[in-house]
């Protein structure tokens, strides 16, 4: 008797071991009897930043309302600063054969349809006849066309604006920035600011990292960061006018204490400071928008302004995220009516309402949803002239070249902004690191 | 009974079953793996393809590895000692036949129980350099801010201090757990034969607690030299200190999660690495016999 308590408790512990085999024979079961409609489906969603969440979430609930057959498993994953831990789970999950049905995607999505993880759209657009040109921004749709297959429907964009604190250009009678303002201008208003500022308090903010403002300032004197060559492949091009002006322009703006010093405020949390009162004006970008428009300050403290025209050019950068479809999808069709309902007129809106950023859908009423939902930020209409004059960033065009760019950020820009190293060996250095990720 | 009888090893074994397979998955297998990876060029979304010693050869070229290495070293030589001195103080502390002495107890073993990245959080905001209150503090004193994170000492200094508090409650625990094991009868002929407090402890205290010791310096150098969670919560969003604090584990876990296709280097690196850490140990438990003293 005791023998077989002994067996039967072996057993027991080995329970769980047998029910993971058992459920996924059951999972297996289910890819061969379809889509009917009446049948209940579950989707699995997933996506990255807590803060969208809860306009995904919305969005989610009114789709579940018109499929009462589709129910939408959605899982935000939490994540630190950029997107790292979203793309570690995601990585993990497409190795194990658990790839979500549908996900958010960045640029990363090329390195995905190569390794035929998620699948072309096409037939269903073409099937639903949706125009893609007319109803999303162009630029974010081509970005996700590869080998003329679209892999991804637009979900948002971004857009950077200056926001300024009114307040502080109030209490020290400095006048407010005005729509077509230069640089010049912009470090001129900051000298002003400056005089009625303390030492600790700063006129402007703007963002010193090797995948934004640098490539910006770039861009806009007509730089680029990479050469690329007539069929498509592409090389590091650092060493040029364009980047040196760039660094020596905001090596200037730290030098004369205008803006906080990369190397001695490394730790700076401007979006904090900005809350504070002790940080006139910064460079924010849409997807910031949301925690200066819930701050704990009075509405129209804030307000938003294009940014200043650096060499006769103010245009800005933008990329978009995008719903994508997983190649292996048990419900083809339900995840495709689902990626249709989140990106068109109506789900963009729910979306955009409950907190999102900018819609890449271009109706005139998913767009200022997004602008009244923020409207504790004054002026955010200044979108509609931001949009219509952005590039598609740089640095999400060659994905390639972001880890070398990392490592730009923390091996040479704290030698170059803390005067160890002129501008022409921070240039060439730079150019040498990203060669060196290239090759 | 004529049943045939069941090998009482057998259901020995099988209760051990789940355990071994578990050691089996996650340990021997996810080893082997990791050897063949390191051969490969590999990534999430690309098949492994074998590349022969091509990650090896890169490895001793990369500034960046040694960076990483150097940073590991730096932070195991200022950490081991003090981890061994404190440990070494507070375990004789709590050893006093003091009243209420649990609750200091209690107090000393908290850093073991938090969670590492509360307490890293805090340690960074106490070093903030605008709202930190260490600053405050300091300038209420009459004193200048200090950036703290904008220089190779203070990075050093808040890293080693917030890596300290983390990894010095259990070897204080291990150490005490050693202390109370010494019978009291030495200390109590030491004290007739007029030996003073100091002599005691370096004559009967020390020697009689080596074993404890040796167990606590292999357990914080292998800690110290695996330190990933104190930069990577501190700095992982300050790129301008990143260069002060990034420790070999961190630059595997970028290359193996963060970066494209680099996971067979990756792996390569963490094998180099496993080298360095096991002919450390080996040479601890050679020189072992040299002063641990196991005669009790």
């Amino acid at each position: 008797m005791k023998r077989i308590i002994k067996w039967l408790f072996a057993i027991v512990l080995l329970l769980p071991a047998l029910a993971g085999c058992n459920q996924s024979s059951n999972e297996g079961k289910e890819t061969t009897s379809g889509d009917s409609t009446d049948e209940e489906i579950t989707l699995e969603l997933w996506s990255w930043d807590a803060i969208q969440a809860e306009g995904v979430q919305a969005a989610i609930d009114a789709f579940e309302e018109q499929n009462p057959n589709i129910k939408v498993n959605f899982e935000n994953i939490p994540t630190q600063g950029g997107n790292e831990d979203y793309m570690l789970k995601l990585e993990a999950a497409v190795e194990a054969g658990n790839t979500p049905d549908v996900f958010w995607m960045n640029t990363t999505a090329e390195d995905y349809a190569a390794a035929g993880v998620i699948q072309p759209l096409d037939d269903f657009i073409e099937a639903d006849e949706v125009d893609l040109k007319g109803s999303y921004n162009e630029t974010i749709v081509d970005i996700y066309n590869y080998n003329d297959q679209q892999y991804a429907i637009p979900k948002d964009m971004d857009s950077s604006f200056i926001v300024y604190n009114t307040k502080i250009f109030d209490e020290l009678g400095v006048d407010h920035p005005e729509a077509d303002w230069t640089w010049d201008d912009f470090v001129e208003t900051g000298r002003q600011l400056k005089e009625g500022m303390e030492d600790n308090q700063f006129p402007l903010y703007y963002r010193v990292n090797a995948i934004y403002g640098p490539s910006l300032l770039t861009v806009q004197q007509g730089g680029s960061y990479v050469e690329e060559a007539e069929d498509g492949s592409f090389t590091a091009n650092f060493d040029t006018d364009e980047y040196k002006k760039a660094l020596t322009t905001l090596y200037d703006l730290q030098e004369e204490g205008l803006s906080p010093h990369y190397v001695e405020n490394s730790d700076y949390d401007y979006l904090g400071s900005m809350i504070s009162g002790d940080l006139a004006m910064a460079t924010i970008p849409s997807w910031e928008i949301p925690a200066l428009a819930e701050a704990d300050v009075e509405d129209g403290t804030f307000a938003a302004i294009p940014y200043p025209s650096f060499d006769g050019s103010n245009t800005t950068d933008t990329n978009g995220l995008s719903y994508v479809m997983s190649a292996n999808t048990e419900h083809a069709e339900a995840a495709w009516k689902l990626i249709k309902f989140l990106t068109s007129d109506e789900g963009a809106r729910v979306h955009a309402e409950n907190n999102g950023s900018i819609p890449a859908n271009n109706n005139e009423d998913v767009k200022s949803a997004w602008i009244e939902s923020n409207s504790a930020v004054a002026n955010l209409e200044c979108v509609n002239d931001i949009s219509a004059n952005s590039h598609f960033r740089e640095t999400n065009r060659y994905p390639a070249i972001r880890p070398g760019l990392n490592v730009i950020n923390e091996n040479v820009y704290p030698l170059f902004f803390g005067g160890e190293i002129d501008v022409n060996e921070a240039a060439k250095q730079s150019q040498d690191i990203v060669a060196d990720e290239l090759s | 009974m004529p049943k045939r009888r069941v090998k009482p090893q057998l259901v020995g074994l099988l209760f051990l079953a789940p355990l071994m397979l578990g050691l089996f998955i996650f340990r021997v297998f996810a080893f082997l793996q990791n050897v063949y990876l390191s051969f490969t060029e590999a990534g999430a979304l690309i098949e492994p393809k074998f590349i022969g010693l091509e990650n090896y050869v890169n490895i001793f070229s990369d500034p960046n590895f040694w960076q990483a290495l150097g940073n590991t070293l730096k932070y195991f030589a200022i950490g081991l000692p003090i981890i061994l001195i404190l440990s070494l103080i507070s375990a004789v502390l709590l050893n006093n036949k003091m009243k209420h002495i649990s609750v200091f107890r209690v107090i000393y073993f908290i850093p073991a129980i938090i969670l590492p990245v509360a307490a890293i959080q805090v340690f960074m905001w106490l070093f903030h350099t605008d709202y930190g209150l260490i600053n405050s503090l300091l300038v209420n004193l009459g004193w200048e801010k200090v950036s703290w994170f904008s220089n190779n000492a203070g990075v050093t200094f808040v890293m080693s201090l917030t890596t300290v508090y983390l990894n010095v409650s259990v070897p204080t625990f291990i150490l005490l757990g050693g202390l109370q094991e010494i019978p009291e009868s030495y200390y109590e002929s030491a004290s007739l034969d007029g030996a003073s407090p100091l002599r005691q402890f370096f004559c009967i205290t020390l020697p009689l607690l080596t074993p404890s010791i040796f167990n606590v310096l292999i357990i914080s150098s292998i800690n110290l030299f695996k330190l990933f969670d104190v930069p990577y919560t501190m700095l992982g969003n300050n790129k301008a200190a990143l260069r002060f604090g990034k420790t070999i584990v961190y630059y595997f876990y970028e290359n193996a999660f963060e970066f494209r296709n680099t996971r067979g280097y990756a792996a390569a690196m963490s094998m180099v690495f496993f080298l360095m850490v096991l002919v450390f140990t080996i040479l601890m438990f050679r020189w072992q016999w040299r002063w641990v003293n196991y005669e009790r």
